[in-house]
């Protein structure tokens, strides 16, 4: 039982992690891997302005997801459009953001520093009881923020104009444009939402565990995986995606030793980019190959 | 002088990691992050045979070839028949999986701890310990390596993968099995830098699994990218580069606190820059830009 | 020769090819022609094993086809062009034809690392040919020009040199004319000729171009939304203004 819940808050971090990126991924068609260094910003930037700058947490946090949004924003003005401009392929441009997580990860590596940081508070609580296992506050604020974020993106993805409009252009890039959407604008404010919703699960998971310039690199590989799984095409794909690794690695723990966790997660992704490489959501795209 | 052999040595094990990936990513189009697994796994047949069988590191050599050849007609016989982009989320995935073998199989490997006490390579009674000796070493590998992608390269199968990269269906239909192609250039390749991996663990007489990870995967294609793809000669001014480059900014007086990420920034950066300006590298014949 | 039977292709739900039968008349032109969206490039993938097909058969030469991949199929000498017009870009003319070339040994990684030399006689007959072959087409003088630097005509001209290379019994040219310049039109329509005249091979071509088409098809298929309407000579399809007028509208 405590697997399942641990399960759970896992798999509903993952599912933010995943969600951001397949925001950006579904606009963009490539595998923005920065993505994860934009991630680990989140909490340092968290970090910067609420322990380092003393900033109460109520304007340090928000500042930190505007500081968060602002950096995956400049991947994209800065390496991926002007690449865009010049006719770069979804192949060059997924090198192009292998370096550029490379650059980042060493960046604040070298502000802040190789050790681990924490924002905990500092005591270790047993959490309150539920269903014959333990949650803890910040598992159950993990939960709740991430349900709540999933469902405000899915009311603006599905309701608002705006919305509609970002949709429009991951179905049909071409299309859109005749329609008169500017791609280079709504591709950038994906970046901003998907920049957004990794700082808010940046944030989170500082609370729970210690803070290290590498953390991104495991983040963007459950996105990637979740992603995948659940479905390339497809946004609520990425969340179930994220659900469902979280929930196979810590229920996995039952058989398996927990050093093994990731090469289950990896193992699944194997198979499904052999057997199902559009994931459980996902539809294959409608043009032919020749 | 003995840190300028130190660094030669580096730059022929990279030259022979260099031209190794660039076969599989420069000649035949497929970017692959699992080439640091190929390398460790190179690195660890080699220090475990000699660690535990005492087996003569000439006579290694071959195993950790065959070893990582058989591996990565393992790991390429599926994955190449994934399409281009999810082809390199899959390598990226094994690369992951050997990493964690490595780091958590520990009757195998001693894990995190890593195996010390490598042997310095003998060969009849004469033993390689100076740097000067493994300088010569490094550089008559990365010959032999040099000669053998020469001729593949050079020849009708060396063609059939560069086709492969101009346009796989294309190949297809002049009766050319690509999918055999695609397996066999990447099993070479693997077992070509294994032999880089076997020279860097009798080098260093230490090794542990960080030296082989997805950041170390991303360096060598920088490499091959920087100096450019699909020219052998372009791996060899990449590995030149990028091994000396952040080398001499230690020199300019960067505090050593930050040299380890500046070199990371270097490659990565270059990364970035080469594939928003020159993607076909410094000297190279392919750009990635596919029709 | 090549004999379809029952073709049936689905791409989720919709029917793209229904119930296409053919009989390949050997050393014969025959033309496919139709709307767009008719489904005639999708017949061709079908036949060369680029798309797989869970209805229908198709045999040559005794074999069967069916679920065999595009390389197999090209080996057993069929080879085809393709609608978008590939070609090996970065390479030259001469090594586009090249790579045509059945069989070479050096193509095996054993042979390349030990034995290959450019000087083997086995090669120099290869380069022999390719060269011919180029001179046949009308490209011998850019046999080292990069193949992405020629112009749109020469580059279906290398097509067609490239197909010839793997000395094929079966030719399935999609689209050989189109969008090229009239003289081109008289090059290409005179090769052809030649291929099917005098060195008794079998074409079988997709075309938009009526006038070629009418002008040297043995045989034409008239295909529409996915079936074949009517099979037969140019003079009976000419004769008969109601066909082209649906096909045309």
């Amino acid at each position: 039982m405590q697997f399942l819940l641990n399960g759970i808050i896992a798999g509903s971090i993952y599912s933010l992690i995943a969600l951001g990126f397949s925001v950006i991924y579904q606009t963009t068609r490539f595998f923005h891997f920065a993505h994860g260094a934009v991630y680990t910003f989140g909490c340092y930037f968290a970090y910067l302005f609420s322990v380092q700058l003393g900033l109460d947490r109520n304007i340090a946090f928000p500042l930190a997801c505007i500081a968060t949004m602002a950096t995956g924003s400049l991947c994209e003005l800065v390496v991926y459009n002007p690449m865009r401009k010049r006719n770069a392929t979804d192949l060059t441009l997924l090198i192009a953001s292998l370096g550029l997580y490379i650059v980042l990860q060493n960046i604040i590596s070298m502000i802040w520093g190789d050790d681990t940081k924490t924002m905990r508070t500092g005591e270790v609580v047993e959490g309150h009881p539920l269903f014959g296992a333990r949650v803890t506050d910040i598992q159950i604020i993990i939960f709740i923020t991430s349900i709540i974020l999933m469902v405000l993106l899915a009311f603006m993805m599905m309701k608002t104009k705006f919305g509609k409009s970002l949709r429009a252009l991951s179905n049909d890039a071409g299309l859109a444009r005749l329609s008169g959407i500017n791609s280079d604008r709504y591709i950038l404010y994906a970046f901003m939402i998907g920049s957004f919703l990794a700082a808010v699960a940046s944030i989170m998971i500082s609370f729970d565990t210690d803070m290290t310039p590498t953390m991104g690199f495991n983040a963007l590989v459950m996105g990637v995986i979740a992603v995948i799984v659940g479905g390339i095409n497809s946004l609520p794909g990425a969340a179930l995606g994220g659900l469902f690794i979280g929930l196979a690695q810590n229920l996995g723990v039952y058989w398996l030793p927990s050093k093994w966790q990731d090469t289950i997660a990896f193992g699944i992704l194997i198979l499904f980019l052999l057997f199902k490489p559009y994931g459980i959501l996902g539809k294959k795209p409608q043009k032919q190959l020749l | 002088m003995e840190y300028i052999l130190h660094i030669l040595i580096l730059i022929n094990i990279y030259i022979i990691v260099g031209m190794s990936l660039n076969l599989v990513s420069g000649y035949t189009g497929l970017i692959s992050l699992s080439h640091a697994g190929f390398y460790g796994i190179g690195a660890y047949t080699a220090a475990l045979l000699s660690l535990n069988f005492g087996v003569n590191f000439f006579v290694a050599i071959p195993a950790c070839i065959v070893v990582a050849m058989a591996i990565g007609a393992a790991i390429g016989f599926p994955a190449l028949r994934i399409r281009d982009d999810f082809f390199i989320i899959a390598t990226f995935g094994f690369q992951v999986i050997l990493f964690q073998v490595m780091n958590n199989w520990m009757e195998l490997t001693n894990g995190p701890l890593g195996l010390p006490g490598i042997p310095q390579p003998t060969l009849f009674g004469y033993t390689f310990s100076s740097h000067f000796d493994f300088w010569i070493l490094t550089a008559l590998f990365a010959i032999i390596v040099y000669v053998i992608l020469y001729r593949l390269t050079k020849s009708p199968f060396g063609n059939v993968l560069r086709s492969i990269r101009e346009d796989d269906l294309f190949t297809q239909s002049l009766g050319k099995n690509v999918n055999q192609y695609k397996v066999l250039s990447f099993s070479i390749a693997a077992g070509l830098s294994a032999i880089a991996g076997a020279l860097y663990a009798h080098y260093f007489t230490f090794i542990d699994p960080t030296s082989f990870t997805i950041p170390e995967s991303i360096f060598m294609l920088s490499i091959v990218i920087v100096g450019g793809s699909g020219r052998l000669s372009g791996s060899i001014i990449g590995a030149v580069l990028l091994v000396s480059i952040p080398e001499l900014l230690r020199f300019v007086g960067m505090p050593s606190s930050i040299a380890a990420n500046m070199r990371q920034i270097l490659y990565g950066g270059l990364l970035v820059l080469f594939m928003m300006f020159r993607p076909k590298g410094i000297y190279g014949e392919f750009g990635f830009r596919k029709q | 020769m090549l004999e379809i039977k029952g073709l049936y292709k689905n791409f989720d739900g919709v029917q793209a090819v229904r119930n296409f039968s053919l009989l390949l008349q050997s050393g014969k032109i025959t033309s496919l022609i139709g709307p767009n969206g008719a489904g005639k490039t999708t017949v061709f993938n079908l036949v060369t094993g680029y798309l797989t097909y869970t209805q229908g058969s198709i045999q040559y030469g005794g074999h069967t086809l069916t679920g065999l991949s595009p390389w197999k199929i090209a080996q057993q000498g069929i080879t085809r062009t393709f609608q978008n017009l590939r070609l090996f870009r970065k390479l030259t003319v001469l090594e586009n034809v090249l790579l045509g070339r059945q069989n070479q040994s050096g193509e095996k990684v054993l042979n390349a690392l030990f034995l290959f030399s450019d000087k083997s006689s086995e090669h120099k007959k290869h380069i022999e040919v390719s060269k011919s072959l180029l001179d046949f087409v009308g490209l011998a003088d850019k046999q080292n020009e990069l193949a992405e630097n020629l112009s749109y005509g020469q580059q279906k001209l290398l097509s067609i040199a490239c197909c010839l290379a793997a000395e094929p019994k079966v030719l399935l040219l999609d689209e050989p004319v189109s969008g090229v310049q009239p003289e081109m039109i008289n090059k290409i329509t005179a090769i052809l000729k030649d291929l099917v005249t005098k060195q008794q091979k079998t074409i079988w071509l997709i075309e938009h171009d009526i006038d070629f088409v009418l002008k040297n098809s043995d045989t034409v298929i008239v295909m529409d939304d996915g079936a074949i309407i009517t099979q037969d000579q140019p003079q009976a399809i000419q004769s008969n203004p109601a066909i082209l007028e649906a096909y045309l509208s």
